[in-house]
């Protein structure tokens, strides 16, 4: 079924995640009829939770379209505009206060420890931030997984990025704003 | 299609609880051994996933490739294992992975 997306380690790992997200979502309930063995709770929730993983890890990154080339690497690179006058040093966050939780882990590319501005993202876009912000893998090292161009991850990228600065400013996150130096006219 | 003899695992369930215990507390010999008790259970969706071999006769497959079948008539075929010739052939094509939800994926 998915042999011709990835190897067999690719789709061993994504039913081993499915698990163990199942042992963590398993909590022990009484019924009518007794406790509801660990056995029960797997048959009943294991293959929508696969499915759904399935058409997020090794389906639905397929169906990205390919952008034109970008001959400059310059994703990275800062805008250096200059502001006249004085600026205040920066807050130096951690990237876990950014992407607020205390974990960046797959529950929070799964949308389950998200909070805004990261919610209003798709998995998709999430699992890109994680691959490249957090697990600090390059654009080309992305594109293998996801068997796209490296230009093309890089596209992603951007225009995640002023996803993220639309919702930012659609919902005022003042301190984002201020900690970014996000420009509303921008 | 290859049959497979489904195996449940014969841990007592406090045993699997305990083990639960310990997987959720990231203990990885926990989570290891979970894996080895499960592992009849989980090897059957890799199978399915990437040599493509199911059998139709284990509900807990038919319940999965449910989840891809988008005609309700086959689905609910599916479910009750009462295909025929036609709705197999359907079945086939969405496990082929040609077609899903009517998009050409691979």
């Amino acid at each position: 079924m998915a042999k011709r997306y990835g190897d067999e380690e690719d789709i061993r790992q994504t039913v081993s995640m499915t698990f163990f997200q199942c042992i963590k979502r398993y909590e022990r309930k009484d019924s009518a009829k007794g406790a509801i063995p660990f056995s029960g709770f797997l048959y009943s929730y294991f293959f929508y939770l696969l499915k759904k993983n399935v058409d997020t890890f090794l389906i639905d990154q397929l169906g990205r379209k390919t952008f034109p080339l970008i001959m400059d690497d310059t994703y990275d690179q800062e805008e250096d505009n200059e502001q006249p006058g004085f600026t205040p040093e920066p807050i130096e966050y951690t990237l876990e206060q950014f992407i607020s939780t205390d974990e960046l882990n797959e529950m929070w590319v799964l949308g389950e420890k998200t909070i805004l501005p990261f919610d209003q993202l798709t998995v998709q876009e999430r699992q890109l931030i994680k691959w490249r912000f957090v697990d600090g893998k390059k654009s080309s090292e992305i594109s293998q997984k996801i068997n796209e161009h490296p230009n093309t991850v890089r596209e992603h990228l951007s225009k995640i990025k002023l996803k993220l600065r639309d919702i930012i400013i659609e919902h005022d996150m003042k301190e984002m704003i201020k900690d970014l130096n996000i420009k509303k006219e921008s | 299609m290859v049959a497979y003899k489904e195996q449940y695992y014969n841990l007592a369930e406090s045993e699997i609880q305990e083990l639960i215990a310990k997987a959720k507390k990231e203990n990885s010999k926990a989570q290891e051994e979970l894996l080895k008790v499960f592992n009849n259970f989980l090897t059957k969706y890799v199978s399915l996933l990437y040599h493509g071999r199911y059998n139709l006769d284990d509900y807990d497959i038919r319940r999965f490739i449910s989840l891809f079948v988008k005609n309700s008539y086959v689905r609910f075929a599916l479910m009750k294992n009462k295909l025929n010739r036609v709705n197999y052939k359907h079945v086939q094509e969405v496990m082929n992975r040609h077609t899903v939800y009517g998009q050409k994926i691979w």
